[in-house]
């Protein structure tokens, strides 16, 4: 784990201000993502957690303007790179900054790649995209990048198609396409969660060693708090379309604030000591437009009191960098329950 | 790929001579006889006796068919009763002209249809996509004679800027040719446009939610360079398929196109050939359409291989 760089007097590579994001069909309006506030600073590893449909991978999306429009958009707040807002910005602008400034890497790497390019190709696209040099000695470059991500015979790999790769492979090879402009943010939204367990490791540690080499930030998006552990400086909790805990690493595996969060570290088996059982949270995780009012884990929290339901969500921060989503922590109660 | 090609057109000769057998066959069962058409009507019985001698057709039927097979195993496609011509040349010297008028159809229809099916896909549900949609469907629907007898009315008879029928070849005078050939390759391209919108459509909507797309747009290209070079791209395969499909659309669209436009072609030729029972350019014209069939079809093949590398190396 890497420490979090002095941060607090220099402007924030990316501040994502008030998120909201919604899902338009048939003349309603479900919310996918509501008040989502939170700033990345160059060189940082960032990890945003959550169940599956908790709006972790829209975030990341509307950090590249990505959004499946025009059903989903983002209706309100601002996303800042560089003091510019991505939400606003118009074509141009938008193709300027993908691939360029901000990069992302996807889920599932054997249906993210073009399957009729070689992947030098699509290497090269990438950096004829955004830098004027020839194409020979853009695939030049590509060929040094696939070597950088590690893999193997990279100037025959180059002309190999995708469906000639495994897994793991083409992850690196996303990744190298995604570095090629030397971009200052990278996003990577679950980028190991369709690999094997041995392969993750190594898809990680190349994330984590690129972040090192080049003092870009990195934001992974994940659902295993154990990766978040071993490589994120600072995190994001995320539950229905909200932050509910925002902490610097250490100090939330120390002491999570919110019963959410309680809850996920309880559901992740200890390596050092044994457990005779592990303990899962109650219940499904509402899907959007079914969201509880009030606080919207408080159905499913073993620690709901009946104000949950009509308290007005806030993040209130109860130690420095350090705050949760509860009503718990309003008048000071610092920890719950063990 | 040689060893492929050499298999395919090997088991293509089975067809061939299935589609000879049953063109033969069903010419045995329609009433009429080439003997009558050439004698005229006023001809006695024994006139019409002599020429069916002459002709051969007083021999059994299973006899005049192994003499077709054998003459074809010497390349010999026989002769024509009533052109009084070797059937291979009236064949090969109207080729040209079909060939004109499907690849000048298909070179209208192909960029009209794959620039309609995209911009159709990425205004899904707006107007635009509606208008093209419809288009599409009136492509398909309303009858090639009749879209050509409107075509005749509006550019030849009203606005006077197209010749309405006949044919000048392209050797003699490029400017007639492409002037003689342009409304039929249109009335011919209609229908084929709007088979081909539909298709490109459709696949180009079940694409852009692939992974991959999204990739390309995440790289920062261009929507027109994420729809065409990464979209389309991969849309292909299909597309060519209906395209290798149309050519069987373009054959009995043509029938009816050179008839409308008196235009000398191999459509013509084979409703002439049917209407005069003219059997051995039935069985000759049919051997030809037939075996057009399977060569586009093994093209169609083949190109899949360099559109898709998964196919290529499987």
């Amino acid at each position: 784990m890497s420490a979090a760089a002095s941060t607090e007097t220099v402007a924030p590579l990316l501040s994502v201000e008030h998120l909201r994001i919604v899902a338009a069909a048939r003349r309603r309006e479900d919310l996918l993502v509501e008040d989502v506030s939170f700033a990345v600073h160059a060189g940082e590893f960032l990890g945003i957690v959550g169940e599956s449909g908790c709006g972790k991978s829209m975030t990341a999306l509307s950090m590249l303007g990505l959004l499946p429009g025009p059903n989903v958009r983002a209706s309100g707040g601002r996303v800042l790179f560089d003091g510019q807002d991505i939400l606003t910005m118009g074509g141009s602008s938008l193709r300027h900054l993908r691939g360029n400034d901000v990069a992302m890497i996807f889920q599932d790497p054997m249906s993210s790649l073009n399957p009729v390019q070689t992947i030098g190709e699509q290497i090269v696209e990438t950096i004829l995209l955004h830098e004027k040099i020839g194409r020979e000695r853009a695939w030049a470059r590509a060929v040094e990048l696939l070597a950088e991500v590690n893999i193997p015979a990279a100037a025959q790999r180059a002309r190999d198609y995708p469906h000639q790769l495994s897994g793991g492979m083409r992850q690196r090879v996303m990744i190298a396409m995604a570095i090629a402009c030397k971009p200052r943010l990278l996003i990577a939204d679950e980028p190991t969660t369709a690999l094997d367990v041995t392969i993750q490791a190594q898809i990680l540690e190349l994330l984590d060693r690129l972040r090192r080499e080049r003092g870009m930030a990195v934001i992974l998006i994940t659902h295993d708090l154990g990766v978040i552990a071993e490589y994120a400086d600072r995190v994001l909790v995320m539950y229905s379309g909200r932050i509910v805990e925002r902490a610097e690493v250490a100090s939330l595996f120390a002491q999570p604030l919110h019963p959410y969060t309680h809850g996920l570290l309880g559901s992740v088996p200890p390596l050092e000591e044994e457990v005779d059982e592990l303990v899962a949270i109650e219940g499904q995780p509402p899907s959007p437009g079914a969201w509880p009012s009030g606080c919207r884990f408080q159905p499913r929290c073993p620690q709901s009191r009946p104000e949950c339901a009509s308290w007005s969500v806030r993040l209130i921060e109860s130690e420095p960098d350090h705050a949760a989503a509860c009503i718990l922590h309003e008048h000071g109660e610092t920890s719950h329950a063990d | 790929m040689i060893g492929y090609i050499m298999r395919r057109l090997a088991a293509a000769v089975p067809v061939l001579l299935m589609v000879s057998l049953l063109a033969f066959l069903l010419m045995q069962i329609v009433p009429g006889d080439p003997a009558y058409a050439m004698a005229g009507s006023d001809a006695s019985v024994t006139e019409i006796e002599a020429i069916r001698h002459d002709l051969g057709l007083d021999r059994a039927w299973y006899l005049r068919l192994a003499d077709w097979y054998l003459a074809l195993l010497r390349g010999d496609l026989g002769h024509s009763y009533t052109l009084r011509a070797d059937v291979a040349d009236l064949i090969i010297e109207r080729i040209p002209v079909t060939l004109s008028i499907a690849l000048y159809s298909l070179l209208i229809a192909i960029p009209c249809s794959i620039a309609m099916g995209i911009v159709a896909a990425r205004f899904r549900g707006k107007l635009i996509d509606l208008g093209i949609m419809t288009t599409a469907l009136l492509g398909v629907s309303l009858p090639n004679f009749w879209i050509g007898i409107m075509g005749i009315l509006f550019f030849s008879v009203h606005l006077g800027w197209l010749p309405s029928g006949g044919y000048v070849p392209m050797g003699e005078d490029i400017g007639g040719w492409i002037r003689s050939m342009t409304l039929p390759a249109l009335v011919l391209g209609t229908m084929q446009i709007g088979l081909l919108t539909r298709i490109t459509r459709s696949e180009m909507l079940d694409i852009m939610h692939k992974d991959y797309v999204r990739t390309a747009r995440a790289k920062g290209g261009s929507e027109l360079r994420v729809l065409v070079r990464h979209a389309l791209r991969n849309a292909l395969v299909p597309i060519v398929t209906v395209i290798g499909l149309l050519f069987g659309m373009i054959v009995t669209g043509a029938v009816v196109v050179e008839q409308v436009f008196s235009i000398p072609g191999v459509g013509r030729l084979i409703v002439q050939a049917i209407l005069t029972r003219d059997y051995p350019l039935i069985q000759g014209t049919l051997l030809f359409v037939a075996g057009a069939f399977v060569l586009i079809n093994l093209l169609v093949d083949i190109s899949y291989a360099y559109l898709d590398p998964r196919i290529r190396q499987a």
